[in-house]
């Protein structure tokens, strides 16, 4: 039997590890309800702070797609730099360095198997909520909105297997450091609000943090191309997608190393199978 | 023959469940806290509500300003008490889901003698305790830095600690409810507690008057506890119903509460509405819980494992 | 007891019919020096740094060795076996074998290929199968679950396909192939991890207490599938761990004891019961004597080891000599006379693969598991 090598092994990997995400998870239908419907509640409980402060008609569109964007981010914090740690709990972990694919396929796939499903549900809430609360979009860039979009992809999910690598070394702190950055990040990269307003307001220091979040100018690049004239951006969106590529290509690169090294620190001090820590 | 098993003394089952309480509060903490040196798990357990609250703020400041005017305190003092909410309905939940998934010792739990619900409170205990510290220090830190006016001296305190007490009851109440459906959802059902939370958020009157909700979600609005518990937090702090200064009409200003609904309670009416919640809440709770429990025996969830 | 003898002598003469050589006859295992050898071990070490621990004695322990310069050699084709009790090492000498850990000292070779700097050439030739095992994800199926672990290791679906239908059938759960992970049993579970680690068509397989969990019909199918699937590749190695010695003793070639992270003896099962007929084995049912006589018993002129356990009747002790010479049984007996004991039953056995294991780490596999429970 002559077992694929090289690039034919990693695509096989991805699509392995992709599906069960992409599949799996429609075996249990309740996920519908708590990362579509729910978020679109919690989403729109900021439209009504913003209409209880008479804001702008324009503020509840940013809400709304700071909500969609929010899910790409939980879903890197929970269903792949933490997904590591639960694989470690279940013994996969071992499986997957044990066999000759790459760890870097494997969060491929999952990042691909998560993409998905946010994407089904970032969907959701985009559409409905501006449904519901009458929010007008103008799509006359919506191809550079597009791009925008898949090259933040990019640089979020290489992100994402950045934190990844971390959390191979990393026990219970994983948890807890995933934990600590869902409400910062919304925080630091204009999830409610437009991300000039925050810089206005916040230190130097906090302003870099949050500029290497591709969440913060990718969301600030899409309200500049869909809400035209009715935001101030830090930058324009082309400028914005450039530092987005170069934010995906410097993310990957750093995984691929990181992961190589956390992985070789993970076995001289043996956390790849150590449980419950 | 065999003889009849006699049934423990009443002052036996409390004991056994006051153990059981105070082991389960010990590794509750355990679990919460051992993974870091004491400052560094304070700061990461403050860090997340004290970024939502500066959400709101900067939310308020892109609209309104650099004013900190009585809707920032509604905002404000809301979100405050809202991290109890969250973390005593997501920490029973939690309790379920770490128990099973993650630690793999529910099952041991169920066929040990120990008292479940004492069990499930006891494990929630370390991170109410941390959320209600953390409640306070968002409150210092929302007087001392970010303009909340909070003045001790007008603080209704008697009014403050009966609101809170009820609070916890129907919290936890709602967290044993939360905790029964975690014992019958899959993984993702770990989120259940925030996710209720989160649904909370638009139907409390949280981060804004529930006036402004189109009239079916005011009604689920004020069909809920919270609702209540939240105004009477909020009263208490501010010595007074929260109200905002409206030009008049006719010239000069007039004083207008935010939320016109919820100040046509007096504190006795929203009194008798929270203690009314409170012991059909916990009733409740505990047949649900028993209930649901026994629908998760019949269908193996106890010690089922359903990752993705 | 008896029982058991027949029982080992039987797998012992299978284990020697699968070697082409009468039980008698058995010698070391020939080394073909123009074949690399499957797995080679120089000096391996391994030290765990320990956080906040103490030892029994309440002394902090900073450090643990779990291996001290471990030398193995598996010739390819070998079904060899560690033996060893809780502790010993057998599982991080695997971790280590199979590229889960870094040794702290030695070197170790799989295939030819060294673990640590060339892992990744390793890792295409090896798979691992661990009791007790969880892994896998509870909503899939047994098939894709399979499938998807087939895939790291570049099967193709075609192939991937097949051999899951035919390990499944092997282990007799082909009709749970479209069940959720999450229904199965534990044994149920630990059949389909064992299929997982034979669909890739290793050269190298890691057998970590496979058979932990499963019912006497399932292990009797696992263990007949390994000496099958090892006559049918005769250029395939398995290293096999196992707390079972009936089981070690019936499909190794060669054993390796092991404790406290050193390699006690290295043997085939036959030289190393060989070794003890030199030390013969007397079992002694005596009433009339406590824990602490047996303490004393131990010291009597001629006794290397004795282990003992209380009978069912909880008032007579089941005791093992393991003695210098034959004639040391009379000093034996005078010894249990001054200890008021008197004899019930009185037998010489043939030496077993436990009472080698008794003879070199000083204690029972069976004795460790009560003390532990």
């Amino acid at each position: 039997m002559q077992n694929s090598t090289g690039i034919q092994l990693f695509l096989r990997s991805v699509i392995a590890r992709a599906y069960p995400r992409v599949f799996g998870a429609n075996r249990e239908l309740s996920w519908i309800f708590f990362e579509i419907v729910v978020p679109l509640i919690n989403t729109s409980a900021f439209v009504f702070l913003y209409r209880a402060l008479q804001a702008p008609p324009a503020y509840v569109g940013f809400v709304i797609l700071g909500g969609a964007m929010a899910t790409y981010w939980l879903n890197i914090l929970w269903m792949m730099a933490s997904q590591l740690y639960w694989d470690k709990q279940e013994g996969n972990l071992e499986l997957y360095v044990v066999s000759p694919t790459s760890l870097m396929a494997i969060l491929l796939g999952m990042g691909i198997g998560g993409l998905y499903m946010s994407t089904l549900r970032a969907a959701t809430i985009a559409v409905v909520g501006t449904l519901i609360f009458g929010v007008t979009l103008d799509g006359s860039q919506w191809a550079l909105a597009l791009l925008v979009f898949l090259v933040a992809m990019v640089a979020l999910y290489g992100l994402g297997m950045v934190l990844s690598s971390v959390f191979l070394m990393w026990g219970r702190e994983a948890w807890q450091v995933s934990l600590a950055l869902t409400e910062p990040v919304y925080f630091l990269s204009g999830m409610n609000f437009p991300l000039s307003k925050l810089f206005t307001t916040i230190p130097g220091i906090l302003t870099f943090f949050s500029a290497i979040i591709p969440v913060s100018f990718a969301l600030d690049a899409l309200r500049q191309l869909l809400f035209p004239g009715q935001i101030v951006g830090v930058l324009s969106p082309g400028i914005e997608l450039l530092i987005l590529a170069g934010m995906g290509i410097v993310f990957v690169i750093v995984a691929y190393l990181l992961l190589r090294r956390m992985e070789w620190l993970a076995k001289v001090e043996a956390r790849l199978s150590l449980r419950w820590q | 023959m065999i003889g009849a098993l006699q049934r423990p003394a009443r002052s036996a089952n409390v004991r056994e469940s006051l153990r059981t309480f105070r082991i389960a509060a010990w590794l509750g903490w355990q679990i919460e806290s051992n993974w870091a040196d004491p400052f560094v798990f304070l700061s990461f357990t403050i860090l997340r509500p004290l970024a939502t609250a500066l959400i709101l703020l900067i939310m308020y400041q892109v609209i309104a300003g650099g004013q900190r005017g009585a809707f920032f305190s509604y905002l404000y003092i809301s979100n405050a008490f809202f991290v109890l909410v969250i973390q005593t309905m997501s920490g029973l939940a939690w309790t379920i889901f770490d128990d099973r998934e993650n630690y793999k010792m529910l099952k041991y739990i169920y066929t040990s003698p120990a008292r479940k619900f004492p069990y499930l409170v006891g494990r929630a205990v370390a991170k109410v305790g941390v959320a209600l510290l953390t409640t306070f220090i968002l409150l210092a830190v929302g007087a001392v830095f970010l303009g909340l006016r909070l003045n001790l001296g007008q603080i209704e305190w008697g009014w403050a600690v009966v609101y809170f007490l009820l609070g916890m009851v129907i919290l936890s109440s709602l967290g044993i409810v939360l905790a029964g459906i975690a014992l019958v959802v899959a993984r993702h059902g770990a989120s259940i507690g925030e996710v209720t939370a989160g649904m909370l958020l638009l139907f409390s009157g949280a981060y804004f008057p529930p006036d402004i909700l189109p009239a079916v979600l005011k009604q689920v609005t004020l069909a809920l506890p919270v609702t209540y518990w939240l105004e009477g937090m909020r009263r208490a702090l501010n010595g007074g119903i929260l109200a905002v200064t409206v030009p008049g009409s006719h010239g000069g200003t007039l004083t207008s509460p935010i939320s016109p609904l919820l100040a046509g309670l007096d504190n006795w009416q929203l009194l008798f509405i929270l203690l009314f919640s409170a012991a059909v809440s916990a009733a409740g709770s505990l047949l649900f819980y028993r209930w649901v429990e026994h629908q998760a025996k019949e269908r193996g969830m106890i010690d089922r494992l359903t990752g993705y | 007891m008896s029982n058991t003898k027949d029982a080992l002598v039987d797998g012992s003469e299978q284990a020697a019919a699968h070697a082409g050589l009468a039980l008698d006859e058995q010698e070391p295992v020939q080394r073909d020096a123009a074949r690399p050898l499957a797995i080679k071990t120089e000096n391996v070490s391994r030290i765990y740094k320990l956080r906040k621990q103490k030892n029994s004695k309440g002394e902090k322990q900073k450090t643990l060795v779990a291996l001290n310069g471990v030398n193995l050699e598996v010739e390819q084709g070998e079904l060899f076996g560690l033996l060893g009790p809780n502790g010993a090492g057998k599982t991080t000498l695997i971790k280590i074998l199979t590229t889960l850990l870094a040794p702290s000292g030695g070197t170790c070779y799989v295939d030819g290929l060294d673990v640590v700097k060339q892992a990744q050439e390793v890792r295409r030739r090896i798979s691992m199968v661990s009791g007790g095992e969880t892994s896998g994800y509870g909503i899939l199926t047994v098939r894709e679950n399979l499938w998807m672990f087939s895939q790291f290791y570049g099967v193709t679906w075609k192939d991937a396909n097949q051999r899951i239908l035919e390990m499944l059938r092997v282990v007799e759960l082909e009709d749970k192939i479209n069940s959720r992970i999450s229904g199965l049993s534990t044994g149920q579970r630990q059949r389909m991890n064992f299929c997982r680690g034979f669909i890739t068509d290793p050269k190298v397989v890691f057998l970590d207490e496979p058979t932990l969990g499963l019912d006497i019909n399932a292990a009797r199918i696992v263990r007949r599938f390994t000496r099958e699937w090892m006559q049918q590749n005769p250029d395939r190695t398995v290293l096999l761990t196992t707390h079972y010695m009936a089981e070690a003793d019936e499909l190794c070639d060669r054993i390796a004891i092991i404790d406290h992270g050193t390699v006690l003896a290295c043997d085939t099962p036959a030289n190393l019961k060989r070794l003890l007929q030199k030390q013969p084995v007397f079992e002694v049912h005596a009433a009339g004597i406590t824990g602490r006589n047996i303490e004393a018993l131990g010291h009597a002129p001629g006794v290397v080891r004795v282990i003992g356990e209380a009978d069912e009747t909880g008032s007579a002790y089941r005791l093992k000599f393991i003695l210098e010479a034959e004639a040391a049984i009379s000093s034996v007996v005078n010894a249990l006379a001054e200890q008021q004991g008197s004899i019930i039953s009185l037998q010489k056995n043939e030496p077993t693969l436990e009472d080698v294991f008794v003879a070199l780490v000083g204690r029972s596999l069976t004795a460790e598991d009560q003390s532990e429970s």
